[in-house]
């Protein structure tokens, strides 16, 4: 039996989702105990009575806020995730291979329960996450960065961290489990240092590509950001912590529901 | 025509700015390519590109290496190296298929390796073999030279010769 949580609805959209799963749900075989996060009962409550329930799959319904969440609240236990995706974003559809909106779609994946076991990234001391962590600011700004076996200086007006549950290598064994390349996205760019609008206009009159030579993108095990004055790194438009910072990919951390179809509308 | 700047990279490679200097070893199984500059080592499984105005001062490994920039170091290339008009190589390169476009620049000691050989050591090891059998050569060379030069006592030269005169 799954134990499904919901996110508090914040649209007319979401609230008719939810009302759509709740009469679908029985439909699919897929029938469990729904609950839904309140100011009564967060989150950490709701998975701990799911915990101490001794359910083995937990559904998220929500965005990547939620998502994030759970993730980090149930990794490295023998619980698997599930999600119905709604105003997620795009990494968690590819690593899910689920539309957003799209309920059928989700409940059909829940009950195919196709597995794949992903890394997770890891902000020290204690954050986890599916998705992609940022540092962005309107104006340029020095950073230290040490990535694995080399260390650099940059200057940069955005800076991401995904997790590595986005690369997936192809099945080495007869099982239905996919890994990953145990290795973090790291991507960071310096707006004021691309061409401008002017210069992309001259390029396109003149028949030239406009390449991007100034982002830069890495894949490592360990990033460590380092800045002279504190700069906040956002996860899910929140402040999780401030430079200096350590991600790690920690490997194999969580076991999810994906669909074993490729997304073929937006 | 004002549209997000497309980016040059289509899968999980790595890629270095255009302002970026990094210190260290970049590794990477996929493509690496580099627009600014690196001091250190580079080592790859896939394909090196090292762009106009980027530098690499340090060994370079890879399957495929295309050089436009500037290399200050060694290069390990296993399938093949490119060097392009606007490419400048300064040091020893080892490779099965070179090609050095009219223009470039090349420094140093050139060495092609056999489509049968099976690289498993470092490049350095190569450059090390090589090293030893040229300076055996050399010695070989002069043990001879010596040799010609040097009378031998045991056998007997023109004017050494005794003639019986009866």
């Amino acid at each position: 039996m799954y134990y499904y949580i919901l996110e508090q609805p914040k649209s007319m959209l979401e609230k008719s989702l939810q009302k759509q799963f709740r009469d679908i749900v029985g439909f699919f075989g897929i029938a469990g105990e729904i609950t839904q996060e309140s100011p009564a009962r967060n989150v950490d409550e709701l998975v701990k009575i799911a915990l101490d329930k001794e359910y083995n799959t937990i559904v998220v319904m929500g965005s990547d806020k939620l998502i994030n969440k759970v993730a980090s609240l149930i990794c490295n236990k023998n619980i698997t995730l599930g999600i119905i995706p709604v105003n997620a974003s795009p990494i968690i559809e590819e690593i899910f291979s689920l539309p957003n909106n799209k309920i059928e779609i989700a409940c059909q994946a829940l009950k195919q329960r196709y597995l794949k076991i992903v890394d997770l990234a890891y902000l020290y001391p204690s954050c986890y996450f599916l998705t992609s962590a940022i540092i962005k600011s309107s104006h340029p700004l020095d950073i230290s960065l040490q990535v694995d076996d080399f260390k650099t200086q940059i200057k940069m007006t955005e800076l991401k961290i995904t997790s590595a549950a986005i690369n997936t290598l192809p099945t080495k064994n007869n099982d239905d489990i996919e890994q990953s390349d145990n290795r973090l996205h790291l991507f960071f760019t310096n707006s004021q240092d691309q061409p401008g609008n002017w210069q992309k206009a001259f390029n396109w009159a003149a028949g030239k590509k406009t390449l991007d030579k100034i982002s830069s993108a890495f894949r490592a095990r360990k990033i460590i950001i380092e800045s002279v004055a504190p700069i906040p790194v956002y996860l899910d438009n929140q402040i999780i912590d401030k430079t200096p910072v350590m991600f790690v990919n920690k490997p194999r951390a969580l076991k999810i529901i994906k669909s074993r179809a490729k997304i073929l509308e937006k | 025509m004002f549209e997000k700047t497309p980016t040059t990279s289509t899968g999980p490679q790595s890629i270095v700015g255009a302002n970026v200097n990094l210190t260290g070893v970049l590794k990477d199984a996929n493509d690496i390519t580099i627009y600014g500059s690196i001091e250190g080592e580079v080592t790859c499984q896939s394909n090196v590109n090292i762009e106009e105005k980027a530098s690499v001062k340090g060994p370079i490994s890879a399957k495929i290496v295309t050089v436009s920039g500037t290399v200050d170091g060694s290069i390990l290339a296993e399938t093949k190296l490119e060097i392009t008009p606007s490419g400048k190589v300064s040091g020893s390169i080892a490779t099965k298929d070179l090609i050095i476009k009219s223009g470039a620049q090349f420094n140093g000691k050139s060495i092609m390796l056999k489509f049968d050989a099976k690289i498993e050591s470092p490049q350095k090891d190569i450059f090390i073999d090589e090293q030893a059998k040229t300076d055996k050569k050399s010695t070989l060379k002069t043990e001879k030279d010596n040799k010609k030069k040097e009378p031998s006592s045991n056998l007997p030269t023109n004017n050494q010769i005794n003639y019986e005169v009866e």
